[in-house]
């Protein structure tokens, strides 16, 4: 009798644990991404209390020459804009990165008018990509690259402080 | 899309150049009332634990819904957020868990009800593991919870403590009743869903 309970048991045991193992195989086949966060997040970083405050007109481009050239605009959307590299301030300001070719990449540099520098530089070659952001604010703050991937490598910092967003990026061939 | 490999170096801080990625801890400790570092371990997370409340539930709709809740939630409760050692994805685990037991609760009341007025409807899942969703859905939220994060999130026991904030022991005698409760729900329905 005792024998007959115990098949019993594992006969239900083996059932329960296939079952199990069947739900545990089950991938997340959503977004990896909520629509949902992704508005509040957009909503809370419009409202973030800026520590120092960047606006578009005191921005100043200096030795990049022209800089707003429709030629210009082509060829940085294929070193960095394909990749959407935005730089955001954390008064939620955001910036679309205009460079010029330098040798097997292009770079620019951005001085705002507290003093904040953004040296960007961008170089392809040995079958990868790698975009750099020098920082340095006087007053700090954190600053964002954003990637068309979702990933957005940030810095934050102090007065005064030097700082270094660097990616890279295999470019598949 | 290839994953981006990126660090960062904060040039003027002694030993913190080549933080390649950032580690969870750093950047939850950073991350309350800013959303841009939030972002990252949102990115980061997201899918895990949208997965894991996929096959807590069975139910993809529902898992993406509770999963932006959890976040949400997160992101109120970071302020009180402490290293404790535990993977930070522990912690996500945690309130994921929260929120399913509350859906679930909120399941039952809902099917209780409708099952009165005679309009009682399971939500749509997969036949293969219908069944398996029905009698999980029975049990006590404890077991539903202990047995989605041991045998169907594989975590071990260990790790299953720290999600739930209870000794290893605790986890282990309430895995073995959970287990029998879901066998003796398995063996009632026989196989109907």
């Amino acid at each position: 009798m005792r024998t007959r309970a115990h098949h019993t048991n594992d006969g239900a045991d083996r059932r329960m644990n296939e079952l199990l193992e069947r739900a545990r195989g089950r991938a997340w086949p959503g977004p990896d991404q909520s629509p949902r966060v992704e508005e509040f997040l957009r909503g809370i970083t419009m409202h973030a209390r800026p520590k120092f405050t960047l606006t578009r007109s005191a921005i100043l481009l200096v030795g990049i020459g022209a800089v707003a050239g429709g030629s210009l605009a082509a060829a940085v959307t294929h070193t960095i804009m394909n990749r959407r590299a935005v730089l955001i301030t954390d008064d939620g300001t955001r910036y679309d990165l205009e460079l010029v070719e330098s040798g097997e990449g292009a770079s620019g540099t951005f001085v705002a008018e507290d003093g904040t520098v953004f040296s960007v530089n961008t170089a392809e070659g040995d079958g990868q990509q790698q975009v750099t952001v020098d920082v340095n604010a006087p007053n700090g703050g954190t600053s964002t690259v954003i990637l068309d991937d979702g990933s957005a490598p940030s810095v934050r910092t102090e007065p005064g402080q030097d700082a270094q967003i660097r990616i890279i990026k295999p470019t598949g061939e | 899309m290839t994953q981006a490999v990126w660090t960062i170096q904060a040039a003027s801080e002694p030993g913190s150049g080549g933080l390649a990625p950032c580690p969870d801890s750093a950047l939850a400790a950073r991350a309350a009332g800013d959303p841009e570092q939030f972002g990252v371990l949102y990115r980061r997370h997201f899918g895990a634990v949208a997965g894991y409340l996929y096959r807590r539930t069975g139910d993809a709709a529902l898992a993406e819904d509770l999963a932006a809740d959890t976040f949400l939630a997160a992101w109120e409760a970071l302020p009180r957020y402490r290293d404790s050692g535990a993977p930070f994805r522990a912690w996500l685990l945690r309130i994921a868990t929260n929120r399913a037991n509350l859906a679930a609760r909120r399941e039952r009341l809902r099917r209780r009800v409708v099952g009165l007025l005679g309009r009682a409807s399971a939500p749509e899942r997969d036949a293969d593991t219908g069944e398996l969703y029905e009698a999980l859905g029975r049990l006590r939220a404890d077991h539903q919870t202990v047995i989605a994060l041991v045998h169907l999130e594989g975590l071990s026991v260990e790790q299953t403590a720290q999600v739930l904030g209870v000794a290893g022991g605790t986890v282990k005698s309430r895995l073995h009743r959970a287990r029998e409760a879901l066998r003796g729900e398995l063996a009632r329905t026989g196989g109907r869903p």
